[in-house]
């Protein structure tokens, strides 16, 4: 079986280092050394804070909440870390938690709006809080066109073809790595992600940004 | 001319650069798509698109590590907080005091000691007072004989108006009527439960006995 990996791969740093020092938390906590563990964590927390905040702002796309979803993330990780099984890479096992909250958290904000009248215009304490979470103007300015439309169109997967999309091609992880963290066979990953692609080609089409030269070759 | 490769097949070959080796069937057979779409224009075209989709999820990948908004974050802060969280995990429990529902409940929970005590403080003063009040209705009794009683004695009552003239017939009716009283006292049944008390004020009993 092939086993698909992105193109462009922000590779999860030092997977059988972090699984070992999450394996020797894992027995600090179990002995009740549970500063030890506490500050061996935050070592766990700053290799993998980036890639997972990057994972939660592709499901949330709101930085306040995805804010709290990469805290939640981390503290689910550290309270359930005796359940942690050393055959699986913990940035896998990290991975699948901060997934699993996104999508709660999906879940949960599409029964709100079920009941919510959306807001015409969005209150200056949302704007300020986005302001301060960007950037700089210039680099919005180049990053928006060629990101809001693919964007956009990762928004329309559905819920199964965007994990696959934002694991594998937008995290770097194999099929196989992707079918552990969502529980999946690498098969069913495989089918899932060529249905994504087709979609994204299809939602993108009409977009200009799309280039023949492009094709390798 | 071969037909033309599902778009399945087509994703693969545009993917086949990012996955490891393949098995030898797969590989042949995307040698012969890749043939086929290298002579023919509507699977090039979609080729093209194919790779066109994967370069922009390449510069999303690339340009996400600068600028997602959601990593302009402090991430320490971000650390710090989360670190706190875990140290609140740690922290032992605050201990919830119940208010209490009804004075029943809290009734309830004293031992049986504890509310016979508190039961006799509450008496307690109300016993004082009425037993002082026996006690002080006793001694007047003892000093001032109801006058109903002095009047059983006819002679008592009736000698009265005919010593208010001169001042030794007062005083011998007075010492009279204080005899009368006193013996009276003395044979009250409700004296002769206070003759211990009457054994530490000997005086009465010495000044009757002196008198007569």
């Amino acid at each position: 079986m092939l086993s698909i990996q992105s193109a462009s791969t922000p590779r999860p740093v030092n997977r059988e280092e972090n699984s070992t020092i999450a394996s020797e938390i894992k027995e600090l906590l179990n002995s009740g050394h549970h500063e030890d563990a506490r500050n061996r964590f935050a070592e766990i927390i700053e290799a993998h804070q980036a890639r997972i905040t990057r994972i939660a702002y592709y499901y949330l796309r709101d930085p306040a909440e995805v804010d709290e979803a990469v805290q939640d993330a981390f503290l689910k990780a550290f309270i359930h870390l005796r359940t942690f099984r050393d055959e699986m890479y913990f940035d896998l096992w990290l991975s699948r938690i901060a997934v699993n909250g996104c999508l709660d958290r999906l879940k949960a904000k599409a029964r709100r709006q079920r009941w919510i009248i959306p807001a015409s215009e969005k209150t200056e304490e949302l704007i300020q809080q986005e302001r301060a979470f960007e950037p700089s103007a210039e680099q919005l300015l180049l990053a928006k066109e060629q990101r809001g439309q693919l964007i956009d169109a990762v928004e329309q997967l559905p819920m199964r073809q965007r994990s696959i999309v934002i694991l594998n091609q937008f995290e770097g992880y194999s099929t196989k790595d992707v079918a552990d963290m969502l529980n999946l066979a690498e098969a069913t990953v495989r089918v899932h992600l060529f249905r994504a692609i087709r979609s994204l080609r299809l939602l993108l089409l009409d977009k200009p940004y799309a280039r023949k030269s492009d094709v390798p070759g | 001319m071969s037909t033309h490769p599902p778009e399945r097949t087509l994703v693969e070959i545009a993917l086949a650069d990012q996955s490891s080796i393949p098995n030898l069937e797969a590989h042949h057979k995307l040698k012969i798509a890749q043939h086929h779409t290298s002579n023919c224009n509507r699977c090039k075209t979609l080729l093209s698109q194919i790779y066109a989709t994967l370069k922009r999820i390449d510069e999303e990948v690339n340009t996400s590590q600068h600028t997602t908004p959601a990593l302009g974050h402090d991430q320490l802060k971000q650390r710090w907080k989360i670190l706190r969280h875990i140290d609140r995990y740690f922290a032992p429990r605050a201990r919830l005091l119940h208010f209490p529902s009804t004075s029943r409940s809290s009734f309830g929970r004293l031992t049986p000691l504890t509310v016979s005590l508190i039961m006799m403080c509450a008496v307690g003063p109300f016993l004082g007072i009425a037993v002082r009040q026996s006690v002080v209705s006793s001694d007047s009794a003892l000093v001032t004989p109801p006058p109903v009683r002095l009047e059983r004695d006819p002679g008592l009552v009736q000698s009265k108006p005919e010593n208010t003239n001169t001042l030794e017939q007062t005083d011998v009716n007075s010492d009279e009527s204080l005899m009368a009283e006193i013996d009276y006292a003395v044979q009250t049944p409700r004296i002769s439960s206070l003759l211990a008390l009457d054994e530490l004020t000997p005086r009465l009993r010495e000044v009757s006995t002196a008198v007569r």
